[in-house]
């Protein structure tokens, strides 16, 4: 296994099965990806397709069953808080503690002084664009701004990958729409790399360099996609031609193997 | 205006109990009167004093202790879901036992000192705060567990700055179930076997039928309860200000 020492994640033959005998589910099979240093990846399929399970592999809350996941070229088997940032579909913010608290709350758990603390926080709150809702509290905050923050407090530990498990999910489009521009500029400012999980098929093509296509049962990766859009992005690429072909492409190899109307 | 007015109302009750008592339409010998009251408080006020400082600080010290054990036992079997699920109908089961009938034994071992007091009331406090307390930590939503630990929480940061924190609005209304059954333990245990707080003197006054004594000691028991509900009220509303 040579591991360039640019590729900041690293699966190789990654498979994950739950149960034993005849009520074994296999929920991914064979999965491998490579991801250079700073670049965003999506990956997009069908619900059940094993997305979130490689999600909670590589960050290192669900162990394995087959196969390798190294993150800068180190074997995970359990969280790697100072390697990977991760924002989960809900915020997941604290309700008693501020913005800033919650941001905070990664460095609280080590032994980061105070005061470098809350300055690392304060600098995350300014490239989210909340450097005057620091001291509100969740409840105070919009989904939007809450996800925000989310993505701040998964920044703040400086990790070579942040992990992003359908993040803008739970919000309005309209909300969502503009978080993409947010994310496509905090994106550009850390230069940190993203793996982005989603089942919207325009958002995996609009925020991402390359969408991995996955599809089901078992959960595997049918095909990577190279996207071909110029940076920095623009929401107006939202309504493009060449966007609409690539989400006409993924479409059509989600919808390929079972064309049931349920899906 | 409204202190001016419950002091009226206050007044004019306490009037009315009196007048009723001096007419004969209540029994003073089963109800008392407020004036019986006042010259029992004049006469034994120091050794009622001295009796409630003794049976606030057993009560202190066996809330101390329920809290502490209740809290912790409760966190740490709550957070997995196994022991929750072992555990909890083992102590639902215990809380049905009358722990009175195990008073007599305590004051075999421990004597008629306050010592009883403070395991007996620990002990009657312990349950309904583990309890609660279990029930509050097997209820959070689990995804904050783990949110945590990809963050990089250890399991005891887990455990007591997440999960417990969560439970917390469980955890307090266990703690004011448990410390009001304390109350009620510590004052009952007096009253059946003490050298001294408020449970013995009401106790040894009834026997003696000095009626305001009983209920002046009655009065004094109030007044704890209402304090110490009053610095729960007091807990209860900071932590809400801050978990809102």
């Amino acid at each position: 296994m040579n591991t360039t020492p640019h590729h900041v994640v690293d699966v190789s033959h990654l498979s994950k099965t739950f149960g034993d005998g005849k009520t074994a589910f296999r929920a991914l099979n064979d999965v491998s990806l490579q991801i250079k240093q700073g670049r965003f990846v999506s990956v997009v399929g069908p619900s059940g397709c094993g997305k979130s399970t490689l999600m909670q592999m590589i960050s290192g809350l669900v162990p394995t069953t087959q196969g390798n996941i190294q993150i800068d070229g180190k074997t995970i088997t359990g969280p790697q808080p100072e390697k990977i940032g991760v924002v989960f579909q809900d915020a997941l913010l604290l309700p008693w503690k501020t913005a800033l608290e919650n941001i905070e709350f990664p460095l609280s758990l080590g032994d980061t002084p105070v005061a470098e603390r809350q300055e690392r926080a304060r600098n995350m709150l300014k490239l989210v664009g909340l450097k005057d809702v620091g001291h509100r509290y969740p409840h105070e905050l919009s989904g939007g701004m809450r996800q925000r923050v989310a993505i701040a407090r998964g920044l703040v530990r400086n990790p070579s990958l942040l992990l992003m498990d359908e993040p803008f999910g739970a919000l309005d489009e309209q909300t969502r729409t503009r978080m993409w521009g947010e994310l496509l500029r905090i994106h550009e400012q850390s230069g940190t790399t993203i793996l982005f999980i989603t089942h919207s098929l325009v958002e995996s093509v609009f925020l991402a360099d390359e969408v991995l296509v996955m599809a089901s049962n078992p959960g595997r990766i049918i095909e990577r996609i190279e996207v071909d859009l110029p940076r920095p992005r623009d929401l107006k690429l939202l309504g493009s031609e060449r966007l609409g072909n690539l989400r006409n492409h993924i479409w059509d190899l989600i919808a390929k193997p079972d064309d049931e109307i349920d899906a | 205006m409204s202190i001016l007015r419950k002091l009226l109302i206050t007044i004019l009750v306490l009037a009315l109990w009196e007048a009723l008592g001096a007419a004969g339409i209540l029994n003073p010998m089963l109800v008392g009167t407020p004036s019986m009251i006042a010259r029992a408080a004049m006469k034994d006020g120091t050794t009622f004093l001295i009796a409630s400082r003794f049976t606030l600080v057993e009560i202190l010290s066996a809330g101390a202790i329920a809290w502490t054990l209740g809290i912790s036992a409760g966190v740490i079997i709550g957070a997995r879901a196994t022991s929750a699920l072992i555990i909890s109908p083992l102590l639902s089961a215990m809380i049905a036992v009358p722990l009175v009938v195990l008073y007599p034994v305590i004051v075999a071992w421990t004597g008629i000192g306050p010592t009883s007091k403070i395991i007996y009331g620990a002990a009657t406090g312990f349950f309904p705060i583990a309890l609660t307390t279990i029930s509050g930590v097997s209820a959070i939503d689990r995804r904050f567990v783990d949110m945590a630990r990809a963050m990089g929480a250890n399991t005891a940061q887990v455990i007591f700055q997440v999960m417990a924190r969560l439970a917390l609005p469980a955890i307090m209304s266990g703690l004011r179930i448990g410390s009001s059954l304390l109350i009620i333990a510590v004052v009952q245990s007096e009253m059946l076997s003490a050298t001294d707080g408020l449970g013995f003197w009401i106790s040894y006054h009834r026997s003696l039928f000095n009626v305001g004594q009983v209920y002046f000691g009655i009065c004094l028991v109030l007044v704890l309860a209402a304090g110490l509900n009053g610095l729960l009220n007091y807990c209860e509303r900071r932590l809400r200000l801050q978990t809102a």
